[in-house]
């Protein structure tokens, strides 16, 4: 490999990766593969909203703060002169961009944006704007990628996707967790339903449950079960909506006391998933960690026809949309309830089943030193023969020119 | 008689407004054109970036880093002819304007080439502030050896810089606190004189610790650097990377000072610095009418 001991990351996620979300799972699983590779002094991670005012440590890597409650754009000039990295890696949400576009624009850093196109449709400016200055746009999936270049992108790499923890999310035998099963108001002879999920509009929970309650009409002997888990208040009430579909008497939530406090661990999230039949995430994700999770454990899963969604899912069903809604940035597909049905109808063949082929695939593609790979490979055999082009940090002056500073005289 | 022209002059500051060295070196080279009857029209791009849309005849390109590429294709898909007016390393050459530091790597690997070597040969013309200067720009690009261009020296008003017959003590160094001005390079040679007071006028920014022989000051007005220079005999100036001009240089040689200066003054390059100040003063007098006939000859070509 080229070079590896050049290599310094900085890494600018939106979460630290001590936090229990998505991108604070890809930042634990993550950095500590950099760090490995690359040494703990090389990968510097940037969390602006946790960290502030202060640096400190996370498993013997440096942790930047911030000074502000965006994205910390404000103190990536500082901290990039500071740290000397050879390129920022922003994970994720890269719309939210602008310090960082418009300094890579005029070569005062390189940034590569590792993240989803998880829209139908964008303004073309504000791709061209956020992810044209980036040396390299690297997409999650095959969906994203074939947008970005639909939308006139030229950096963009081939997908590394965001991986799934195989060591924590496998296969469990739900008969030797009764009390779990309980707890999420599962039995052995009832529909096991799990929708999960932030409580965001653009999630769509109640054409998703609309679904569940079309189901419920369609087959009214087929005992449902469904185990939402969410955050009950955010954008949306939700237990209003589980009430306006008729599903009071069928829905649990998780302890939202818990919630509030980071949740779950990955391992009761391992246990919740196994004790489904189905796993219920029909929307169009950026990557959809919930689908991975449910797949390595080889647990069916509903997903969206559009979007990256029949990437991840060999073992499951696909519901399509019914229309279009325009979200402040874009437009996402608005899942058809009558197709969500359907596709419960489908799957309930398979209650109970679990499908290997589906987690061998995810363990295969999807395991988190598959992903490190495919970034030690571009970082080392793409970035780093092109990182010596661009000259980030003033350099001295050669031996010629201080030659010629060296040599005196005096003009009268 | 040759035909007035319509041109954009591009510059990332208002030359007739603002003071720094390229700006007051623009200025004179405006007026002077204005004087001939060329219809100029300033364009700041983060300001009146749409004024470009207009006719032109010519783009004069001087001291812009905001106008990029998609710029240049756009007066290329107007057939506008363009002329370089370089005034140190950047754009096009080096990312750090004033430190370029001419590595292998500079002409073999850096990004730049590749991005704006079309463009520069495209140029009808690329102008210069010394043989060094070009020297400096051919490092990077070889093949620019037999591209069209022209050596103007910096317009300094010789009116103002001038031998006062004051009594003359110590030595000046103007701005030379920075490590790339040659603060290390002052600093020792202030240290093996150390029987010559060494006045350090423009701060001392980086910290850097001088001998005891060093007084450093604050900024002194421009209106009153005549005088600055004419009280001190010698005027020191060691850069540490090359310097395109360097008119202050200039300007103290003109006063009345003796210069102590490396080789990396571009000003020096010029062959009136054998002939004495009066050569030098007609150099820089004449600088405006050199720019113009350079730029004449390259847009009827």
């Amino acid at each position: 490999m080229r070079r590896r001991k050049e290599v310094r990351i900085l890494w600018n996620a939106k979460d630290a990766p001590w936090l229990p979300s998505g991108y604070g799972i890809v930042g634990k699983n993550m950095l500590p593969r950099f760090a490995d590779r690359y040494g703990k002094k090389n990968v510097v991670i940037y969390a602006p909203v946790y960290v502030r005012d202060h640096n400190t440590v996370w498993n013997g890597m440096k942790v930047l703060g911030g000074q502000s409650l965006d994205y910390g754009e404000s103190m990536i000039q500082s901290h990039w002169d500071n740290e000397h990295p050879t390129f920022l890696l922003h994970v994720g949400d890269w719309f939210p961009l602008r310090v960082v576009p418009d300094l890579a624009a005029q070569d005062k850093l390189l940034f590569v944006a590792w993240g989803p196109f998880d829209f139908l449709k964008l303004p073309e400016a504000m791709i061209q704007g956020v992810l044209k200055p980036a040396w390299r746009v690297v997409p999650w999936n095959e969906y994203s990628k074939a947008k970005f270049i639909e939308y006139g992108l030229k950096n963009v790499t081939n997908p590394i996707p965001l991986g799934v923890n195989t060591k924590i999310f496998y296969p469990v035998n739900r008969h030797e967790y009764p009390n779990t099963m309980r707890s999420l108001g599962f039995r052995e002879d009832t529909y096991n339903i799990l929708i999960a999920g932030a409580n965001q509009r653009r999630k769509y929970w109640y054409e998703q449950l609309e679904g569940v309650s079309l189901f419920r009409k369609f087959y009214p002997d087929i005992p449902i079960r469904v185990y939402f888990h969410t955050h009950t208040s955010g954008d949306m009430d939700v237990q209003a909506v589980v009430h306006e579909c008729g599903l009071n008497d069928l829905v649990i939530y998780p302890d939202q006391y818990t919630m509030s406090q980071g949740g779950m661990s990955e391992q009761q999230l391992n246990l919740i998933i196994n004790c489904a039949d189905v796993v219920l995430n029909c929307c169009l994700e950026g990557v959809g960690l919930w689908q991975l999770q449910a797949q390595a454990s080889g647990v069916p899963v509903i997903t969206m026809a559009e979007g990256p969604g029949p990437e991840y899912v060999s073992f499951g069903a696909e519901a399509a949309a019914m229309g279009v809604d325009y979200t402040q940035l874009g437009t996402k597909p608005i899942p058809d309830p009558v197709t969500v049905a359907r596709a419960l109808e489908h799957i309930y063949q398979w209650r109970g089943q679990r499908d290997t082929s589906a987690i061998d695939k995810t363990r295969v593609n999807f395991s988190w030193d598959k992903v490190a790979e495919k970034w030690f490979d571009l970082i080392e055999n793409t970035l780093m023969p092109e990182r010596d082009k661009h000259c980030l940090y003033v350099a001295p002056p050669s031996r010629r020119i201080k030659a010629l500073g060296s040599s005196v005289m005096e003009i009268d | 008689m040759t035909a007035t022209l319509k041109i954009a002059w591009i510059q990332d500051m208002d030359p007739m407004v603002n003071g720094g060295g390229a700006e007051l070196n623009d200025r004179a080279m405006i007026l002077y054109g204005l004087k001939q009857w060329h219809d100029i029209k300033i364009i700041v791009p983060s300001y009146n970036i749409s004024d470009l849309e207009h006719d032109y005849d010519l783009a004069i390109i001087s001291n812009s880093t905001t106008f990029g590429t998609p710029y240049y294709d756009e007066l290329e898909r107007r057939k506008v002819p363009y002329v370089l007016f370089v005034h140190d390393a950047g754009p096009q050459l080096c990312r750090y304007r004033l430190l370029f530091p001419a590595e292998p790597r500079c002409k073999d690997v850096c990004y730049l080439r590749d991005r704006w070597r079309g463009y520069l040969q495209r140029s009808r013309l690329i102008i210069w502030l010394s043989s060094l200067h070009r020297r400096a720009w051919l490092y990077g690009y070889p093949d620019l050896k037999n591209h069209p261009y022209a050596l103007v020296p910096s317009a300094i008003n010789s009116f103002q810089f001038y031998d006062l017959h004051y009594e003359r003590h110590g030595a000046l160094a103007v701005n030379a606190g920075a490590l790339y001005k040659g603060a290390e390079n002052v600093a020792k040679w202030a240290a093996m004189h150390p029987e010559i007071k060494l006045t350090l006028v423009g701060g001392n920014p980086e910290g850097f610790i001088f001998p005891e022989n060093v007084e450093i000051q604050g900024l002194i007005s421009y209106a009153k650097m005549n005088e600055l220079y004419n009280r001190h005999e010698y005027f020191v100036h060691l850069p540490a990377n090359v310097g395109p001009f360097d008119r202050t240089c200039v300007e103290a040689y003109l006063a009345g000072c003796k210069l102590v200066v490396n080789k990396l003054v571009g000003a020096t390059y010029w062959p009136q610095f054998k002939k004495g100040r009066t050569a030098v003063s007609d150099m820089c007098l004449n600088a405006p009418d050199r720019f113009w006939k350079a730029v004449i000859k390259a847009v009827n070509q």
